[in-house]
């Protein structure tokens, strides 16, 4: 019982972070139709600016209120200035998803280069709360337990923004159908450039919450974009809520195949990947 | 008619003897009177997920070499000072494009010799092509139990770097044998360093009575240590060992301290042997081992050569005190050699590697030929000026208990300090 309690705890608290990484891909895939392999790369960025912050005595917390809108405008501007752009010039969606990716690709390497250029390849770590409190029958790292509050209070508040404001109500809508939300006085071109800035935003909020967390350096952004695919199709493309509650299924699978054998945690997320593929691809939330 | 033949025939055999003499002259004379320069080519990670070695690993150690030695001349080779220019490439961690890479420089850049690649994976991957085409190949990071065997069919391959049964984890299993240690747990990357770490940390327990608890491996990729901690707090163990990379290591110091996990001994590394894990952890790295291991105090000429990196690889921070050294040593030898041989014919290099010793910064250096003498070669355990450090009070300290010791072995550690 207590094995599967440690194993639960901890599974919820690295998968509220995965939550926040993979609701941020949703937007920009299931909604924006990018799939943006460079969203890993915008964590780093996160997580690489909270490190300077709290190396000048800024509390790492407190990086969010500077990491999201900064990691938001960034992120806006590239979707109006280059996805738009290819979005428009692209007779069908489908070419639209392919160009849209390639560019990705090579957004992927533009940023990771330049983070190498300014940070080096060296792994990079501060001490914030690192001490353990007592969850039942095991301790459990209190930095840990505040970056999964703070992940679930942000999905939640993401939640309510997208249940009860016009624009995240325009956001549902262009999730359902981008074509008929515009025919419908959506502005597709700012909806989802917004969608694209806000999974930006939610990168870099995940990124402070993992430099609280783990070691940080500047290749670590791919294999969470990784993290983040597998888990917007266990819970539907598009789906925020099925984001939120997948992010938080893979992290119970990895803690509890790593207790088993850790070496296998990486192997899992492929094997769900490819039953979900097989079984359900449109996910467990997804239409 | 004689006169028309000898019209021909004279400037013809005149231009014959020519072309045999000057083929004679430069057969029979040292290679090193007609090039101009001794290119070294090299396939390295200067992107990709083990870059950071190019900051801190091998290569800001052979580009200060070839400042040094182009700002002196150059290299004497038969007489004469021939500069060393460098052709490096990017293998991006990828080995199929060091493979690449390696082919071109020995095939179209025709470089005269070869530095080896980032780590374990890369060497094995590029030492049989570098073989190939006989060129010769100074290690760098990597280095293998399992490369051994090979060596003795890879005359151009010689390989620097110490390494688990070469001679760190015996020395290390000593020390804690020593001290009493009865138990022990490893954790291991699960690739071929890893496995070879773990391999050989087990037969070296045995061998002294020391009871290895459980063996796990981990991925590269690994998020949560909590598993692993947790287990080996539970069983209580005087030892655990450690074998991962920089990003593992500083995660198992994290949990280990968050979830007040404290052995007696703990042995981490590669990482702790850098200096950016002394800034990370600070007073929290007491008493933690690492492979390596060489200081500032190791030898005057020891501190005069960390005086000179530190600036070159950017800081305390980027401090390997693991293979730098030796490093150096390495390409303060070949320089001696060539020099030797008076020639940039490998072969002829390679025959005063078999049997020269020179001065180096590490003091007498010198190779153990594989294969009978033979093969390529391996640095004796003499040439090493450590085989395990220790943290103390922010000195990776030599704890061998033998001449090369800088300071006593701390046998328990101290608990992790409580933030």
């Amino acid at each position: 019982m207590d094995l599967f309690l440690n194993i639960f705890i901890g599974g919820l608290l690295i998968g509220g972070i995965y939550s926040l990484v993979s609701m941020g891909l949703s937007l920009q895939y299931g909604v924006g139709k990018v799939y943006n392999i460079a969203h890993g790369e915008f964590l780093m960025f996160g997580a690489f600016i909270t490190y300077w912050l709290q190396s000048m005595g800024v509390n790492p917390l407190v990086a969010v209120v500077i990491n999201a809108p900064l990691m938001f405008i960034v992120g806006f501007i590239l979707y109006r200035t280059v996805f738009t752009g290819i979005r428009v010039r692209s007779p069908n969606p489908g070419v639209f998803e392919s160009n849209g990716m390639l560019a990705a690709f090579g957004l992927y390497f533009i940023v990771q280069n330049i983070a190498v250029l300014i940070w080096g390849s060296t792994p990079y770590s501060y001490q914030y709360l690192n001490t353990s409190v007592a969850l039942g029958p095991s301790d459990f790292h209190l930095n840990r337990i505040i970056a999964a509050v703070f992940a679930i209070a942000i999905g939640v508040i993401f939640y309510i923004f997208l249940a009860s404001t016009r624009s995240g109500k325009a956001i549902r809508a262009a999730a359902q159908d981008t074509a008929t939300a515009g025919l419908m006085g959506v502005d597709i071109n700012f909806v989802l450039a917004m969608c694209f800035g806000f999974g930006a935003a939610m990168a870099g909020i995940a990124g402070t919450l993992i430099s609280v967390c783990y070691p940080i350096q500047t290749t670590m952004g791919l294999g969470y974009t990784v993290i983040a695919t597998v888990v917007i199709t266990l819970g539907g493309l598009g789906s925020i809520p099925g984001s939120f509650i997948g992010g938080f299924i893979i992290g119970i699978i990895t803690t509890g195949v790593a207790y088993w054998e850790p070496g296998l945690a990486v192997a899992a997320y492929y094997i769900i990947f490819i039953i979900l593929l097989l079984v359900r691809p449109k996910g467990i939330m997804g239409r | 008619m004689l006169k028309k033949v000898l019209k021909f025939t004279v400037p013809l055999a005149l231009c014959l003897i020519l072309v045999l003499a000057s083929i004679l002259v430069a057969g029979c004379g040292p290679a090193g009177t007609t090039a101009t320069e001794i290119v070294i080519g090299a396939t390295r990670d200067i992107t990709g997920p083990q870059a950071g070695f190019q900051t801190y690993g091998t290569a800001p150690v052979y580009k200060m070499w070839i400042e040094e030695v182009n700002a002196a001349g150059g290299i004497d080779v038969g007489g004469k000072k021939l500069k060393v220019r460098l052709i490096e490439y990017d293998d991006a961690s990828d080995t199929s494009v060091a493979v690449k890479n390696i082919e071109k420089l020995c095939t179209q850049d025709k470089v005269n010799f070869l530095f080896g690649p980032t780590g374990t994976a890369m060497l094995f991957a590029v030492a049989p092509i570098a073989n190939k085409y006989k060129t010769l190949m100074l290690g760098s990071e990597g280095g293998a139990t399992t490369m051994e065997p090979l060596l003795a069919n890879m005359p151009y391959v010689y390989s620097v770097l110490n390494y688990s049964n070469h001679f760190q984890l015996p020395v290390f299993c000593d020390l804690i044998a020593a001290k009493g240690a009865k138990t022990v747990y490893i954790c291991f990357m699960n690739d071929l360093h890893g496995a070879e770490y773990n391999l050989t940390m087990q037969s070296e327990c045995g061998l002294r009575g020391i009871q290895v608890l459980e063996a796990k491996s981990i991925p590269v990729t690994i998020a949560d240590m909590d598993p692993i901690i947790n287990e080996a707090k539970s069983l209580n163990p005087d030892v655990f060992c450690m074998f991962a990379y920089p990003n593992q290591n500083i995660l198992f110091m994290q949990t280990a301290m968050s979830l007040n996990f404290n052995p007696k001994c703990v042995i981490v590394g590669p990482g702790c042997n850098f200096g950016f894990f002394n800034l990370m952890f600070g007073a929290a790295l007491n008493g933690v081992c690492g492979e390596g291991a060489w200081n500032a105090k190791s030898s005057p000429a020891a501190a005069a050569y960390a005086q000179k990196i530190e600036p070159l690889v950017g800081g305390a921070g980027n401090m390997d005190w693991w293979g730098s050294i030796v490093y150096y040593a390495e390409y303060q030898y070949f320089a001696q050699a060539v020099t030797k041989a008076g020639t940039l014919d490998t072969d002829a290099i390679l025959k005063v590697f078999r049997t020269e010793h020179f001065q180096t910064v590490v003091g007498d250096f010198y190779w153990s030929v594989q294969g009978n003498g033979t093969g390529g070669g391996l640095l004796p355990q003499a040439c090493y000026v450590g085989q395990i450090g220790q943290w103390q009070n922010g000195i990776f300290e030599v704890v061998d208990n033998d001449s090369h010791n800088t300071a006593s072995f701390i046998y328990p550690k101290a608990p992790w300090p409580q933030s």
